[in-house]
């Protein structure tokens, strides 16, 4: 940890709201990512908000046994679970696992995305048509990866497996992907 | 060369998939501080014991009890054991053990010790 973040470290557990939300700002794409991939783009922004929340309450006791990041991906992680079990008990679970990415909506959302080299093309249909048939795990650690560049710590504590875990669900589904674009031509 | 098809793949992974749209940072660390006042933060463990010096103190006592349960015991398990007294006629404010040796101690007493005296009396 830098000299910088450390100062605003410090300054966030004394109850410094501006230096936590300068200290977390970064990390506001990646916590978006994990609770967009879990919970659905529905509810993602307010596990996103809760995640933070939670973090603030917690941060006076945040000893960097592990990285912030990897640290606010296993708060977020558990925000998730606790969405899930809500929406299971209200009866409206809609997760991104049940439902499917939500590809659509999300491309529509043009104005100030980060990913505006997105390709409209028929292989970027059949990429996305690929991780649709992926098992949701392997799908789930695919795009945590290579879409949103977690690295393996911190999808091993968004999605709560081990590293080597998510390493072969990585494998696995590189390989099934590879095979799938092979069908399709690609 | 699979390396090379694997990058390719997870090149058109990251071009085909968005990242999800986020809100602008000031709206959502605004609405954030308004939900934050709302909640207090942990006591940071910091200003209590830490749990090593929880652990540390918890051993010491453990030790402490089982030196006291072996010095009970030995005491306890010499039947010979005699007390003898010796009356020592002279005045004194205070007595020191010196040395304890299984067969001779030394105990030194002070006479005429006097607190109120810069000079500490006289012995």
């Amino acid at each position: 940890m830098k000299s910088a973040e450390r100062k605003l470290l410090e300054k966030a557990k004394r109850g410094d709201m501006d230096a936590f939300a300068e200290l977390f700002e970064p990390l506001r794409p990646i916590i978006t990512a994990v609770a967009y991939r879990i919970v659905g783009a529905n509810e993602a922004e307010d596990v996103t908000m809760e995640t933070f929340l939670r973090a603030w309450q917690a941060i006076p006791r945040f000893r960097a046994t592990s990285s912030l990041r990897t640290w606010t991906c296993r708060i977020a992680r558990n925000c998730c679970l606790d969405m899930l079990r809500k929406s299971k008990h209200r009866g409206n679970l809609v997760t991104a696992s049940e439902n499917g990415p939500d590809w659509d909506s999300v491309a529509d959302q043009k104005a100030d995305h980060p990913s505006s080299h997105i390709i409209k093309s028929e292989t970027a249909e059949a990429v996305r048509g690929a991780l649709a048939q992926l098992p949701e795990e392997h799908r789930q650690v695919m795009l945590l990866k290579y879409s949103d560049n977690l690295s393996y710590a911190e999808i091993a504590a968004a999605t709560g497996a081990a590293i080597g875990t998510v390493m072969s669900r990585l494998y696995y589904g590189r390989r099934k992907m590879h095979t799938l674009l092979k069908e399709a031509g690609i | 060369m699979m390396t090379e098809k694997q990058n390719r793949d997870e090149e058109l992974i990251s071009q085909s998939v968005q990242t999800p749209a986020m809100r602008d940072g000031d709206g959502f660390w605004a609405d954030f501080k308004a939900h934050a006042s709302l909640r207090s933060q942990d006591a940071s463990v910091r200003t209590g014991p830490s749990a090593f010096s929880l652990w540390a103190s918890g051993l010491a006592t453990a030790a402490a009890v089982l030196v006291a349960g072996f010095f009970i015991l030995s005491a306890s398990s010499v039947s010979a054991t005699q007390l003898r007294f010796i009356d020592v006629k002279s005045e004194h404010s205070a007595v020191m053990i010196l040395t304890s040796d299984p067969e001779a101690g030394t105990v030194v007493w002070i006479e005429g010790l006097n607190a109120d005296d810069p000079n500490g009396g006289s012995s």
